[in-house]
């Protein structure tokens, strides 16, 4: 057999092998990663605190030996993971497969609604949108796609603060191209999600406005 | 005669042509899905919030990815970036060539990479999908150039189911809030469903039929936990022709079908109350991928391959 045909017969083999390594990286690749959650300070939210409550009673342990004993955990599985799929998660990466499938992973149970509002001429607040707000729809079409929502989504959360500073100059300069407005504010709502029972009961839980951005007109 | 060995057998499941119309399929719907997606950010304003950098108007601060070479995340560098890549996913729908899937899955990560806050798992799934459709030979079939070959490698076809099962099974591993888990409160989807980012309209006048997100809680993180069982449906219908109870049950009462059929309620309920984006269309482009050419092909031509479901 010349060295051509031999190459050839190769071709099979070399295609199983590609799919196999594939197949191998995909499925290891989609075991659970962490690390996106390992932040001490969100672990803090609300949310994140109610999830701990509920595991460490259940469990019949104290909250922070729960919380202590699951970072550990969290830790140690994201070092051992890391180290079995270093090379497919490299190849992965190289050929924009990664699997991240951390998808709605739990409720958040305390959300926060963004509003944008501008000062008018008497000095007062005027809202000018407000997610899911039909009579407050400045910009609505662009807040409603997935890539603003998921944007607006971080803002609340601990640890980008500073993200929602440069996201509300961001929106404050594009409304003052179309306003003569002297400033403009960003702020959320936050507020326990009601369960079933209280809205049938009328019993909504009260909020907090949080994370004011105000920014002002440059002279 | 001795029975090959496995790699012998995995070689021969791996060189198995078929008919490219499964993938023809999956390869029109993932080019739609994709231009729709550049289409929309562009037409509702928002395409300059999140893909160009903060000094250009954008929300964030961004360094360009790749982009950085030809001038980063500005205006005069994306927008011909997200026409061409909107233009080669038209190309890819036309079936004009293999390189349109290819630059297609070149362009959209690209745009997806510059703003890692403005994405979702749909860029992940497409980009995914894109490269094995590269593989695919998927041009071959609903092309309007005609094709001299008319065949894609079956292993692309399963390799595309595998992906389909593993987003399933791992979001479902991930789901571990105490309102998602069967020994939880089946809260999941009712708080969900109130949060303002994912919600389409305010949905509080669900309160008196609650229980229904209590039950599609349940169904959603059973159907996601169970998802190899569709990996399984599909071994057991390509070796029919093998004994067992299980698999002569699971062919009997098309266990694929039943399984397909609850995972497209679960999106349609999805897409009805929610915004997420692409990821329904972009994961039931791949259920195209469970049926084998023969059960896609409308009007019976001549066989072009042997090909089993």
């Amino acid at each position: 057999m010349g060295l051509p045909r031999r190459l050839r017969a190769l071709g099979p083999h070399l295609v199983a092998g590609a799919v196999l390594w594939h197949a191998v990286a995909l499925v290891l690749d989609a075991s659970p990663d962490t690390s996106s959650g390992l932040r001490r300070q969100a672990w803090k939210e609300a949310t994140v605190q109610a999830e701990f409550h509920a595991y460490a009673a259940m469990l019949g342990m104290d909250e922070p030996v729960f919380e202590e004993k699951l970072w550990s955990f969290a830790v140690g599985w994201n070092t051992a993971r890391a180290r079995v799929i270093g090379p497919f998660h490299r190849y992965l990466g190289w050929v924009h497969s990664q699997q991240s499938w951390q998808m709605f992973v739990a409720p958040h149970t305390t959300p926060s609604r963004l509003q944008i509002q501008e000062m008018d001429s008497a000095g007062e607040w005027q809202t000018l949108f407000e997610e899911r707000d039909p009579d407050h729809t400045w910009m609505e079409p662009a807040f409603g796609t997935e890539r603003m929502r998921a944007s607006v989504f971080r803002w609340s959360w601990p640890g980008y603060e500073a993200e929602l500073k440069r996201g509300c100059q961001a929106l404050a300069t594009l409304r003052f191209t179309q306003s003569p407005t002297p400033a403009v504010r960003c702020h959320f709502y936050r507020a326990p999600s009601p369960s079933p029972q209280q809205v049938l009961d009328d019993a909504i839980p009260e909020g907090t406005w949080v994370r004011e951005q105000v920014v002002r007109r440059s002279p | 005669m001795s029975q090959p060995g496995a790699w012998a057998r995995w070689v021969a499941l791996c060189s198995r042509q078929e008919d490219a119309l499964p993938v023809a399929l999956i390869r029109v719907m993932t080019g739609l899905t994709v231009a729709g997606h550049i289409a929309h950010i562009a037409v509702t304003g928002a395409l300059p919030l999140v893909w160009y950098d903060a000094a250009h108007g954008g929300l964030r601060n961004l360094d360009g990815g790749v982009l950085r070479g030809i001038g980063g995340a500005t205006p005069e560098v994306v927008v011909p970036w997200s026409i061409a890549t909107f233009l080669a996913a038209v190309t890819m729908v036309l079936g004009l060539s293999r390189w349109a899937t290819w630059a297609t899955w070149l362009g959209f990560w690209v745009l997806a990479d510059l703003n890692g806050h403005a994405g979702g798992s749909y860029d992940e799934l497409l980009t995914s999908t894109l490269f094995l459709l590269g593989w695919s030979g998927a041009h071959r079939r609903l092309s309007i150039i005609p094709s001299s070959t008319s065949t894609s490698p079956a292993c692309v076809r399963w390799l595309l189911i595998g992906q389909l099962v593993t987003v399933y099974f791992s979001t479902a591993l991930q789901k571990v809030s105490a309102h998602w888990v069967p020994w939880g409160d089946h809260m999941a989807l009712w708080y969900i469903l109130q949060q303002p980012t994912w919600q389409r309209v305010p949905m509080l006048w669900l309160a008196p039929a609650a229980w229904v997100t209590r039950v599609a809680t349940v169904v959603s993180w059973s159907f996601e936990i169970l998802a190899p069982l569709l990996l399984l449906a599909m071994w057991y219908r390509h070796t029919r022709t093998r004994p067992g109870r299980l698999r002569a049950l699971f062919n009997r009462l098309d266990a694929r079908l039943l399984i397909l059929c609850v995972g497209f309620g679960m999106h349609a309920g999805i897409e009805i109350s929610m915004e997420v984006g692409s990821f329904s269309l972009a994961t039931v482009a791949l259920y195209v991928a469970c049926f084998s050419p023969d059960e896609l092909r409308w009007r019976r031509g001549p066989p072009p391959t042997c090909s089993r479901p």
